[in-house]
């Protein structure tokens, strides 16, 4: 039985990594991409998308009971749902 | 952010002509392995779905679901945007002095180079394959005096048209910098009777 919320700082981990590198790409887009909309446009997108994703994965988490754990044993189980 | 009415290096009275770059036909490959990568996720949910129903009752086992699903969308995304980078920092901006050639290769390697039109040789338009025919874009090659590299303008629309223009432009720029373009031209003949006496003396050797 795996705690679901080790889940959750793995899950934390890859996004602070993620972030890192998509605030990198971010400045280097403005800072050298040529003052056009599509720079604009392609870049408020993409932080869109992030907040999206983001914002909706922790809003199913938020329902979640991150105490409980998970048995991958049981889990993987065909047609059988995991105990917990 | 970059301003085409503030070029780095900015000549006085210096025009902007044209603007170039890749054919947008150049990123499709990536677009297809975006949409690829977009549709795994969601192909395994609806699978999950119709064949695996129970899973979907585990509230722990679609929590993992639902942070793996967006860990792999944000990646397949932020590759996709660093991908757009690379060709969208890409450019070739031709003026009525110059060629500025900015070229972005990954995200921390960036190289500027401009080339005076005065120092302009030749210019060569390549376009090769079906599909380049079929859309009209593809290379040019410009030749410059005293440099045997060339400055090549990769995959952009219209090259014909393009090597034409630079041509007349540096056409007229020679006019303007007559004495420039003349060392110019002496450097090349120096550089090519070096050249000839090199091979010359290679084919004498016994």
């Amino acid at each position: 039985m795996i705690p679901l919320i080790y889940f959750l700082l793995a899950w934390l981990i890859f996004l602070a990594i993620f972030m890192v590198i998509a605030i990198i790409s971010i400045m280097q887009m403005l800072r050298y991409g040529l003052a056009h909309p599509v720079t604009e446009i392609t870049t408020a997108f993409f932080i869109c998308l992030i907040i999206f994703v983001v914002l909706g994965t922790l809003g199913y988490l938020s329902g979640v009971d991150l105490k409980s754990g998970l048995d991958f044993t049981s889990a993987l189980s065909l047609g059988k749902p995991p105990i917990l | 952010m970059f301003h085409l009415d503030k070029l780095p290096g900015a000549l006085p009275d210096e025009k902007i002509i044209g603007l170039y770059r890749r054919h947008p036909i150049t990123i499709l490959g990536l677009i297809i392995v975006f949409c690829i990568f977009i549709i795994l996720p969601l192909a395994a949910y609806l699978s999950l779905k119709i064949f695996g129903q129970t899973y979907f009752q585990n509230q722990q086992l679609m929590a993992l679901f639902v942070m793996g699903g967006g860990l792999f969308f944000l990646f397949v995304v932020m590759f996709l945007y660093q991908h757009f980078i690379d060709y969208w920092l890409d450019m070739w901006i031709v003026t009525d002095q110059r060629i500025i050639n900015i070229e972005q290769n990954g995200l921390f390697s960036r190289t500027t180079s401009e080339l005076r039109l005065y120092r302009v040789q030749d210019v060569t338009a390549k376009v090769d394959g079906f599909v380049r025919s079929m859309l009209d874009f593809g290379m040019v090659y410009v030749q410059t005096a005293g440099e045997k590299e060339y400055f090549t303008f990769e995959d952009v629309s219209h090259p014909n048209q393009i090597s034409k223009k630079i041509l007349e432009l540096a056409e007229l720029d020679r006019k303007e910098h007559l004495e420039e373009a003349m060392e110019a031209a002496a450097e090349t003949t120096v550089e090519k009777e070096d050249e000839l006496r090199e091979k010359t003396a290679r084919r004498l050797e016994p």
